[in-house]
């Protein structure tokens, strides 16, 4: 999730293009972690310490670690630490980034501190997030104080990544301007201690694949089965967001969901959030 | 020994009947509403209903009040992704005997037909 996240934040700060950015989450996958970008990520290291023990390797011809303690730059015990750290999934984009010669170690650091202050992340929070942890990010992409919202669109996040895919992203909410129509429109319409509108919408070929997904089958085309499935899974979300709120004594009802073609949601009130995900995009729209 | 899977959706009706299959030999019944499965069950008496709450026509809640109010030994399990502790309540208060939570997993399922099917 960090990497997409991430991914994201380069790409819009035009710190990679939209082409590299593909390239790096093709090659992850083949990534092995060096323990100098570990210990850069917790802070052990800078980027120049890591630059120089790297030079001091090729003249003792000795491992990262070793001459790095040996030298005085880390203790074993943080040693220890990043050697069982080298699994770590969301370091793996850095490295990527750096040997693909996209970004240097120092831009790549500076580029995470950046990201922290945007989003005004603590180390704690940002740690999170490096271990899957989204919820103070979507907080911030979302710019909403309205907690009934913030755990909606954090909880279609995480049930996108449950039941569909894992490579997922979020972009800021836009104002729906009411003239926007949709070829397919899944909605459902809650109501409670707050009423919501909730609905999403693809294209029909990423419903396609979406459904496919989610039911578990292939699926060819948008047919009645195909209505269903996208109806059913808002209709799972919205009633696993019910029993959140519900733990948190709050009362939401869910009225029958339904699905419209070539339908323009109107409200003044109504934004579209993308979620762009590895099957295309999905735009969750929502009163706020 | 009949089952009865009262949902408005085709694709959770297909699941579950696929994962019923998988627990033994069951004759099962499809219902997308309330009033068609209190209709099915009147005509049918299944050993276990599957119902969900959110349907067109008449809910979930509805369903199993008509059920239970013609036969009051009924085993109306709720199986819902909407588990709220008003609609547990309601679920039961009407005669429901379980409420299990959408996403169905198999295990559960298969628990829960053991424990109102003695032939599981």
């Amino acid at each position: 999730m960090f990497t997409q996240f991430f991914g994201q934040f380069l790409l819009n700060n035009d710190l990679i293009s939209a082409g590299e950015l593909n390239i790096v989450f093709q090659s992850i996958k083949s990534t092995r972690l060096r323990l100098g970008m570990i210990a850069i990520d917790k802070g052990f290291l800078t980027p120049s310490q890591v630059v120089v023990i790297n030079g001091l390797q090729k003249k003792h011809d000795k491992r990262f670690g070793e001459i790095a303690v040996e030298f005085g730059y880390l203790t074993e015990e943080n040693l220890e630490i990043i050697l069982n750290m080298q699994q770590s999934e969301h370091l793996k984009m850095a490295q990527t980034i750096v040997d693909l010669g996209y970004m240097t170690l120092e831009e790549f650091a500076e580029a995470m501190n950046t990201y922290k202050k945007q989003h005004g992340l603590s180390d704690e929070s940002f740690d999170e997030l490096k271990n899957g942890k989204v919820d103070e990010v979507i907080y911030n992409i979302i710019r909403t104080e309205d907690h009934v919202i913030k755990e909606y669109v954090t909880l279609f996040y995480k049930n996108i990544i449950r039941f569909i895919t894992n490579d997922v992203y979020i972009s800021e909410p836009e104002k729906l301007s009411g003239d926007e129509h949709y070829n397919y429109l899944f909605e459902q319409k809650i109501k409670g201690n707050q009423e919501l509108y909730t609905a999403y919408t693809a294209n029909e070929k990423v419903l396609i694949l979406f459904s496919s997904k989610y039911a578990g089958e292939t699926l060819e085309v948008i047919n009645e089965f195909t209505i269903d499935v996208c109806k059913e899974f808002l209709n799972l979300h919205n009633g696993l967001f019910a029993v959140n709120m519900s733990d948190k004594d709050l009362k939401f009802d869910l009225e029958i969901q339904s699905h419209k073609e070539n339908f323009a949601p109107v409200g003044d009130n109504l934004y579209k959030i993308p979620f762009h995900t590895d099957l295309g995009d999905i735009c969750l729209i929502l009163s706020m | 020994m009949k089952i009865l899977i009262c949902d408005d959706s085709t694709m959770i009706r297909r699941q579950l009947t696929n994962m019923i299959f998988e627990l033994g030999d069951f004759e099962i019944l499809e219902a997308s509403n309330g009033s068609s499965a209190i209709d099915i069950y009147k005509e049918n008496k299944p050993s276990l209903v599957f119902m969900d709450i959110i349907m067109p026509e008449l809910d979930g809640i509805g369903a199993v009040n008509g059920i239970i109010a013609f036969d009051k030994m009924a085993k109306v399990v709720m199986l819902s992704s909407v588990g709220t502790k008003d609609n547990l309540s309601k679920a039961l208060k009407a005669g429901a005997v379980d409420f299990i939570q959408k996403p169905v997993e198999a295990d559960i399922l298969e628990r829960t037909i053991g424990k109102y099917c003695k032939e599981v």
